[in-house]
């Protein structure tokens, strides 16, 4: 009964909704593709979140995996700058004190030429003392503020024959007396006194010194230094590390001598090798507060110590266990190329000097300077008990003679190579 | 006169067009037939299948609408052929169905899109005889009210009498979806008949 009544009632529909019925897919077609594209967005709403998901999951593995994300260190060169930081080696640079000229007759003591050019950092390595040489703009202002692990730094300059430099030996015939003025500073307060701002020019020297003696002079130091105008608006800054690797070593067999030692069978090897981390300046028209300087500062430290560890990777085994430094250098246009010179006792009645090390055997001395020339025999005449002198003889690779006559009653070295 | 006329002629060429088949009728062509046969053969087995639920039936339930349309065109020329074929198959589908019914031969509530629609209906007078125009104003305007989508599926479900579920298929909507549409169709139409004056039935 009910199914007649409905099929009555539905015979009266209208034919048009018949028609439209008969082709359902005109209707829908509209309604279909709005929940095609629905489903089409849900999906790739989901995919989306996934695919954030798995970089936040994922990217934090990745970075703390130095095999896949991060990038190789860099030794040597200056860390890559930040994006509003311009790299401009060409307003602050560190140099190595190159040899290529020294010592000129009358004058005391002059700095290298600064034409000549060290693309890298390098450093001047004594015991306890490093040279580097800032190339600045004149009226540039450095401040040199020592890092936070404790690294005693101090900037001097002088002038003499018109030049900006610092003098080592200011008054003294050999210089030690301001050498060791220096090198009794061993605290802040101490470094305080002495100041640590300092104007830069060309030329100027900054004496950096370890709070070292000894063993500490294998930490870590990191330098910053910030560059501000003549009105003390920060335009750029820096950041220097200077360290080496604790190789202490004792050895039964063997006898290492050392300055501050003497013989001992105790190897305090410390491979300093300072190292520009940066020296940026602000792009030109830059804002920087001390706070966001201080922060770039930071971060430019940061990078330098995930670099820290590969700082040394071009060293060989022998570099590293050197357990004698004798330091010997030559002021004067002969000097032997690649040898590098580190030391604060000059004698201008000898016109040859030379870096040399010592191994771990005492008859495999290097010379060091990074290129090191391989002291193919070294002879030891004598050796007082505290080390502080040694005389002996040794040949290098290029069939040179030095012979060598430590004498270090300031705990300096020196191995002088006779008038030839 | 039922199977004595073939329709089995495979048609290769295009389809023609309604007026053209109309006249093929009315010229007493068989191929009118064929042609109408490849154009709404498919629409009109859909129909009785969905009636009958039996192809066997439905095919020939099929071959009786076309005798149908040849005995009745001419004289009558629709303006749509389809519409006119669809009307023709699901009357003689749901007679069918009502006879076999009758004969106990299928289950009565076998056609389940009427059974749900009479029951909003059962008790309402509807007219009958002359008033059927009336009927025919009154569920337009019903039909007027909804929208082109209401209006396909609650034609496709108590016209066509397809299943919901095919209903869902082709509109999109999920089946729960078209229960619900329809539901609230079926009491519309329920109100829309009571408000235009058609009383209770009494038993």
């Amino acid at each position: 009964m009910k199914q007649n009544k409905a099929r009555r009632l539905t015979e009266h529909l209208d034919e048009k909704y018949v028609l439209m019925a008969a082709y359902p897919e005109a209707v829908f077609r509209k309604h279909r593709h709005g929940l095609l594209m629905k489903r089409i967005l849900i999906v790739a709403a989901c995919v989306a979140i996934l695919a954030v998901g798995m970089v936040a999951v994922l990217l934090p593995a990745l970075r703390s995996d130095p095999g896949v994300a991060t990038d190789p260190p860099e030794t040597q060169s200056p860390l890559s700058p930040d994006a509003d930081w311009v790299e401009d080696p060409t307003i602050v640079k560190v140099q190595r004190l190159s040899a290529s000229r020294g010592f000129d007759e009358g004058d005391g003591y002059t700095l290298p030429d600064p034409s000549v050019s060290v693309d890298a950092v390098r450093a001047i390595m004594g015991e306890r003392l490093i040279l580097l040489r800032f190339t600045c703009r004149d009226g540039e202002t450095i401040t040199v503020t020592p890092s936070a692990d404790g690294a005693l730094v101090e900037a001097l300059q002088q002038e003499l024959n018109g030049r900006p430099y610092w003098h080592i030996a200011k008054s003294n015939e050999s210089g030690y007396e301001m050498a060791n003025e220096f090198l009794n500073v061993n605290s802040k307060e101490e470094l305080a006194r002495l100041g640590q701002s300092v104007t830069l020019t060309e030329d100027t020297v900054l004496l950096w010194q370890y709070p070292c003696y000894p063993r500490a002079c294998v930490q870590d130091n990191f330098v910053d230094f910030t560059i501000t105008d003549s009105e003390g608006s920060i335009k750029g800054g820096g950041s220097i590390y200077i360290g080496g690797l604790d190789l202490t070593t004792v050895s039964e067999n063997k006898t290492y001598y050392s300055a501050s030692r003497g013989p001992s069978n105790v190897n305090l090897n410390a491979a300093y090798r300072p190292v520009l981390l940066g020296a940026y300046r602000y792009a030109e028209g830059t804002e920087v507060d001390a706070e966001t300087h201080a922060q770039k500062l930071s971060a430019l430290r940061e990078k330098a110590a995930q670099a820290r560890a590969h700082l040394f990777d071009d060293l060989s085994d022998d570099d590293f266990r050197l357990s004698y430094r004798v330091l010997l250098y030559k002021y004067g246009t002969d000097m032997k190329p690649g040898i590098s010179v580190t030391t604060l006792h000059a004698d201008p009645a000898y016109d040859r000097y030379a870096v040399v090390t010592a191994g771990k055997e005492q008859k495999q001395f290097f010379l060091y300077d990074g290129t090191c020339q391989p002291i193919t025999e070294w002879e030891i005449y004598t050796a007082d008990e505290y080390g502080y002198t040694v005389t002996g003889k040794l040949t290098l690779a290029d069939g040179t003679v030095v012979m060598v006559d430590i004498n270090d009653p300031e705990r300096m070295y020196e191995i002088i190579l006779p008038n030839e | 006169m039922k199977g004595v006329i073939p329709v089995t002629t495979a048609v290769p060429r295009p389809p023609l067009s309604d007026e053209e088949i109309i006249g093929l009728l009315f010229a007493r062509s068989e191929d009118g037939l064929a042609q109408l046969q490849a154009k709404y053969g498919r629409s009109c087995l859909r129909i009785a299948k969905n009636v009958l639920h039996n192809d066997q039936d439905a095919e020939e339930c099929v071959n009786d609408t076309y005798l149908k349309i040849w005995e009745s065109i001419p004289p009558n020329r629709p303006a749509s052929l389809l519409s006119y074929a669809l009307t023709v198959v699901r009357h003689i589908a749901l007679n069918r169905r009502e006879r076999d019914s009758a004969a106990k031969r299928i289950p009565q509530e076998a056609c389940v899109p009427l059974s749900e629609l009479g029951e909003y209906v059962e008790d309402i007078a509807l007219p009958d005889g002359e008033q059927s125009t009336e009927l025919h104003r009154i569920l337009s305007e019903f039909m007027d009210t909804l929208s082109d989508r209401d209006a396909v599926i609650f034609t496709r479900r108590y016209w066509y009498l397809d299943s919901v579920r095919a209903i869902a298929k082709m509109s999109g909507y999920t089946e729960n979806n078209v229960y619900q549409r329809l539901f609230v169709m079926r009491g519309k139409l329920r109100e829309h008949l009571i408000r235009e004056g058609y009383p209770y039935e009494t038993e």
